[in-house]
């Protein structure tokens, strides 16, 4: 067992690697931004430097001890037949290299890159500076924690994407407040489909508010401490909790890390719906590893998740979604579903009917009704102050002198706009 | 970004009322309160 002091200083060792590698994802591949390519060149010796230290780093930390021998002997194998021998740029070579070691390992959180001056200047240190540390901040500030949209949609549907699950000591508050926001609604959709993960504690920060007492979320494994660390939910939360919610998680395949466990934890504790597609398969969490004479650096996974439930993850295999929809068909799909559940629910006549209103509305949209050019033709005329016209590519409608609006059809005699 | 879709004009419907020939005699506005607000065809057709 180990000291509070110890679990305490690998949290917050954790908690700031996670900032630094939202950064490093970007070389390493996942992220979705480009970066400037780099552009040096590699000869042999330093291919085999590369090799031998990226070697040390898998065997010392990796999660799985015997698959970083495997990736070891795969790679040094490569480079004895002269499998590498044309390649010239470090660039190329470090995407060769990932590429060969998740053929291996299958983990996609693991990967080896070329990085510039800059960002070995920026990673090369234990600590960031001051200035480096409140420029980061000032930049996740800037971005609203990747909180990008919370919404109350029509029948008291709640709806809130999030692009990244930031630290909730700096993200917190921005979390809360969307949350409180939305305290009222009586269905939520949380859209997840372009999150790529993480930081566990805004994981247990969100996931609180949808259970009453605390719940035994996930534990990472820790291969070199031979250690678990388990991740509870908190039984305060700023503001009410919304357990009687109904919840949807809506995902595709670039939903990542994090975000797969959020969903992975909520699918096997039975309190959301997961709606869109298989998730991106990564459970293990990672550290940097740099080698500033080679120019290169490296994302190594050096645990994995245990989910309490299911006494393993989704590493490889993703989240498997409820309801398998193309993403961008999900936010329609969970929305049907939750007008639904919340339609049965109801209890009185108003609800029912505003409820019913909204399903026609999602179904007019899922499957498009098209009427015959002569039917429309025969709508077209006045009614007292107002006209309907029927034009090159359909019927609009217009009262008195306001804007004029195409008619899209629900059926043969029923209209929206 | 995916985009999300509830971007459009949604408390509103209009629904047409045809006689026993099919001929369109009537447009009904509907709203999302029940409202329903009737206009009789007015151009002789």
């Amino acid at each position: 067992m180990e000291s509070i002091n110890a679990g305490v200083k690998r949290f917050v060792l954790m908690a700031l690697l996670a900032v630094a590698l939202i950064l490093i994802a970007v070389a390493l591949g996942r992220a979705r931004t480009t970066q400037q390519p780099v552009e040096q060149t590699i000869d042999e010796a330093m291919q085999a430097e590369v090799i031998d230290s990226i070697s040390a780093a898998l065997n010392e930390v990796y999660v799985f001890p015997d698959v970083a021998g495997e990736m070891e002997g795969h790679i040094r194998k490569k480079f004895k037949e002269k499998k590498y021998s044309g390649i010239k740029s470090l660039r190329e070579f470090t995407d060769v290299l990932t590429g060969d070691l998740r053929d291996i390992s299958h983990d996609k959180h693991l990967g080896v890159a070329a990085m510039t001056p800059e960002m070995l200047e920026r990673y090369s240190k234990d600590e960031l500076t001051p200035e480096a540390r409140r420029a980061e901040l000032d930049r996740m500030k800037y971005n609203n924690y990747d909180f990008v949209k919370a919404e109350r949609l029509k029948g008291n549907v709640g709806y809130l994407k999030f692009n990244s699950f930031q630290e909730a000591a700096h993200a917190g508050a921005t979390a809360v407040a969307a949350l409180n926001f939305l305290n009222h609604v009586d269905a939520l959709i949380i859209d997840l489909r372009d999150n790529g993960g993480g930081n566990p504690s805004m994981i247990q920060l969100i996931t609180s508010y949808f259970f009453e007492e605390s719940v035994y979320l996930n534990s990472f494994y820790i291969r070199k401490e031979d250690s678990i660390q388990q991740f509870w939910t908190q039984e305060y939360v700023p503001g009410e909790k919304m357990t009687d919610v109904d919840l949807y998680v809506l995902t595709s395949n670039y939903t990542f890390s994090g975000a797969e466990e959020f969903t992975y934890n909520l699918k096997n504790l039975e309190r959301a719906t997961i709606i869109g597609e298989t998730t991106g398969g990564g459970a293990h969490p990672v550290s940097e590893r740099i080698f500033p004479n080679l120019m290169v650096g490296m994302r190594l996974p050096f645990g994995r998740a245990i989910n309490p439930i299911t006494g393993t993850n989704w590493e490889g295999t993703g989240v498997t979604p409820h309801i398998e929809v193309p993403a961008d068909q999900a936010l329609d799909m969970a929305y049907k579903e939750a007008l639904n559940k919340l339609k049965d629910k109801a209890d009185n006549e108003n609800q029912k009917f505003n409820l019913q209103w909204s399903i026609d509305g999602i179904n007019a949209k899922l499957s498009p009704v098209k009427v015959d050019a002569d039917l429309l033709k025969k709508y077209a005329g006045v009614y007292g102050p107002r006209t309907l016209s029927f034009e090159n590519d359909g019927l609009y409608y217009q009262r008195e002198n306001r804007k004029k609006m195409k008619m899209i059809p629900m059926a043969d005699d029923l209209f929206r706009f | 970004m995916i985009f999300s879709v509830f971007e459009e004009l949604d408390y509103f419907r209009l629904k047409i009322i045809t006689d026993e020939k099919g001929q369109a005699v009537e447009v009904n506005g509907l709203y999302d309160n029940g409202y329903v607000d009737k206009s009789p065809r007015s151009d002789g057709k």
